[in-house]
């Protein structure tokens, strides 16, 4: 019993030479970058795309009910629908690659949100093909709406289905009456919500249960380092967010997207709300709390800094604050971020080389 | 006009270019054609800071990599026609080029720019193995260079004009004595670095030069003004494939922009198209180029768009892609049979050069850096 006792006393007083105890912050190592990794994964991107599509199941519901009663409350319920969507949108669009992005020609996220390829707003190419579609005599069944091109199909199709009329009007009753008078048109809201709905799971699947032509999913492929394209997996996970920083000023999206429905700003804050979860975390283990642990604490609160100042700007619309925010946040994720979390983001490979 | 700078008249370089033209077209330094079956050395720039900035050499059949180091960032390697001596150059704009015997390791500098002169990181050997040919810049007057050199000594011997202002990558075609460069058309300087002054008014051409004399015997322009043509490879035909870089911030318009095309002498410039996606994907940036004579393939690389990009040199039809997080280097084996190529993270990769499918068994992933450019050999 004494001998036993003494020991305990050793071990404990070994484990209190040791480096590091239970409740000392997570020491910047490989082993805690893949958790915090495989944090991300678990409680960011995938439910980021789970969410998406289960909205966009939602979305369906509600043009299922506003196709079988027409009236201002089901066309408010479709138009607060399709806003949440957007709304989605805006935290898996932070995450565009994998299952989102796994074909140059036939990316999934051309025919979720065609603004993101260049910026190219084609909104008239939408309204002339719904025009085209309603006065043609084409079956309009799930193979035609599958053939579709990228920039026929997807959010901004719904979004002109939902807040406007043939002849552009926004007002609700202008609205449901083109949808009384013209049957074809809630058969081509029905078959969008459809595809819109398609893409949507076929990425949660891809992330969940099986990518392309592999035997895994891309969550296992993603964890164990193993993507096709070579990349490492963090690096990964940075630029993607990084290319969408980028995106959201180079494109103007603030004053593009969501034109009709008048909600960019929300698009942004939830795309902040997004980026900011992904680098805080909600467990023990965070790329920002890890990057604090190696010691680059002023890289932390420069970033929490700049997220901060992109609030203000959003609660206060104040795009030029905006816009240079998202730039500044856009250039952490390239240097301060990777420089913290020692990952390398590749060779710089410049103009004239 | 081709100017004397050492005791080397221009008849004695004459006569020496003029015999370039007998030599056999399978010692002809380029692309790796040289080499024979799966026993390749993947040759490189490396690293990516100056303590580690060097030429590698990675042998394929052993998985064995060795390094030597250089101090400065190298941009392409070139291997001496008939000895083991690989030549790297300084990236721009950077004077040196760095020499390594591949059998025994050693490495030397080869040679220093004269002054007023900077490199332009690419450099062709004659067939013979007599010359060495560099594109530089007169660093006061930004005026395109080809400098001449002796290629055991290294001492400069002549100077012609590229025809043009920063020339980029030059080879010979097979008849040994014709130049054709790729003058990138922007101006920049040392003292600001990689900034290029002159957006407004670039003008890149490909220029085909007589070797001995400096002479020039056609030029040719693409359309799109903002587009540099910078790297090119020559078919066994000596049709030329060349790789341009759009300089969107200085373009008057928000459209794609074909990067890849081909041009033989006597003929005029095609460009090749491609889904409006793919091109998109290039970021408006091709890094390396390498043409497989047996399949009529020509490979591109954008490392910024991460993609490899084929197409079929004879009618320009789009063949596919494949994609490697910042692939650069493209060369093609010995036997033809694959196109490799490398990515900035270490990654080595080889493509049917016929279907264009990866060869999943002979990946392979050491610890280096590969930079822009990528030379196969055999041991």
């Amino acid at each position: 019993m004494r001998n036993t006792s003494l020991i305990c006393l050793c071990l404990l007083i070994l484990s209190g030479c040791s480096g590091s105890r239970p409740n000392d912050p997570p020491e910047l190592t490989a082993e805690n970058l893949n958790l915090a990794l495989e944090y991300a994964i678990d409680q960011s991107v995938i439910p980021a795309a789970a969410s998406f599509a289960s909205q966009a199941v939602d979305f369906q519901t509600t043009v299922d009910n506003f196709c079988r009663n027409s009236e201002v409350t089901e066309l408010s319920n479709l138009q607060m629908a399709w806003n949440s969507l957007y709304e989605k949108w805006f935290h898996l669009a932070n995450y565009n690659f994998g299952p989102l992005n796994d074909d140059i020609v036939f990316a999934k996220y051309t025919f979720i949100d065609s603004l993101r390829i260049r910026g190219t707003n084609y909104i008239n190419t939408v309204r002339d093909d719904i025009d085209n579609m309603i006065n043609g005599t084409q079956t309009l069944n799930e193979a035609f709406f599958e053939q579709l091109t990228f920039n026929k199909v997807g959010l901004l199709t719904l979004e002109v289905l939902s807040f406007e009329d043939n002849d552009q009007s926004r007002l609700a009753d202008d609205i449901i009456d083109d949808y009384l008078s013209t049957p074809r048109k809630c058969q081509i809201l029905a078959g969008m919500a459809q595809q819109i709905v398609i893409n949507a799971n076929y990425v949660v699947e891809g992330w969940q249960v099986k990518h392309k032509d592999s035997d895994e999913s891309y969550r296992s492929l993603f964890l164990d380092n193993q993507l096709d394209d070579g990349s490492n997996n963090l690096t990964q996970l940075l630029v993607a967010v990084q290319e969408h920083l980028d995106y959201l000023n180079k494109r103007n999206v603030l004053t593009t997207s969501a034109s009709l429905s008048g909600i960019a700003w929300n698009g942004f804050s939830e795309a902040i709300d997004e980026i900011e979860i992904l680098l805080e975390g909600n467990t023990e283990v965070s790329f920002l709390g890890l990057m604090q642990a190696g010691g680059f604490t002023d890289s932390v609160e420069a970033v929490r800094e700049t997220i901060a100042t992109v609030r203000t700007a959003i609660s206060t619309r104040d795009a030029d604050l905006l816009e240079e925010n998202i730039a500044k946040l856009d250039g952490h994720f390239k240097r301060e971020i990777p420089d913290g979390l020692d990952v390398e983001l590749g060779i710089n490979f410049s103009d004239g080389d | 006009m081709m100017n004397s700078t050492t005791g080397l008249t221009r008849r004695k370089l004459i006569s020496g270019l003029a015999a370039l033209a007998l030599m056999p077209s399978s010692l002809i330094a380029g692309g790796g054609r040289q080499n024979q079956g799966n026993r390749n050395i993947w040759l490189s720039a490396q690293g990516d800071r100056p303590e580690t900035y060097g030429i590698g050499w990675y042998n394929q059949s052993s998985s064995t990599g060795k390094q030597s180091l250089s101090g400065f960032r190298g941009h392409a390697v070139t291997l001496h026609p008939s000895t083991n001596r690989v030549l790297m150059f300084a990236r721009r704009p950077g004077t040196r080029a760095i020499e390594v015997d591949l059998k025994s390791g050693d490495h030397r500098q080869a040679f220093e720019c004269k002054s007023n002169r900077h490199l332009f990181g690419h450099g062709c050997f004659s067939p013979d193995g007599k010359f060495l040919f560099t594109t530089e810049a007169e660093i006061d007057t930004g005026r395109g260079l080809i400098a001449v050199r002796d290629a055991n000594s290294y001492e400069l011997l002549a100077e012609m004009s590229s025809h043009g202002i920063g020339p980029h990558e030059l080879k010979l075609l097979k008849d040994g004595k014709t130049l054709v460069v790729a003058n990138g058309g922007i101006l920049t300087h040392p003292d600001t670095g990689r900034k290029k002054l002159n957006l407004d008014s670039m003008s890149s051409n490909l220029c085909y030069i007589d070797a001995s004399s400096g002479k020039k015997l056609s030029i040719h322009r693409v359309t799109e003004p903002k587009a540099s043509i910078r790297h090119l490879d020559v078919a066994d035909d000596d049709t030329v494939a060349f790789a341009m870089q759009f300089q969107r911030s200085a373009a008057a318009h928000d459209r794609l922009v074909p990067l890849a095309a081909s041009h033989r002498l006597g003929n005029s410039l095609h460009l090749f198209e491609a889904p409006e996606a793919v091109t998109m994907q290039m970021h408006d940036y091709i890094g390396s180029v390498a043409i497989n004579n047996s399949n009529r393939v020509v490979g591109f690389t954008s490392p910024k768009g991460s993609i490899a990009l084929f197409w079929n040199l004879n009618n320009g039809t789009f063949l596919g892609y494949h994609r490697l997080h910042d692939v650069c280097g493209i060369a093609v084996t010995a036997d033809e049979g694959y196109f490799a190529l490398t990515s900035s993270n270490g990654q080595m990769r080889l493509l049917d050069s016929r279907t264009l499918k990866e060869n999943r068994a002979l990946r392979q992933h050491p610890d280096v850096r590969w930079d822009n450019h990528l030379l196969l050999t055999t041991g």
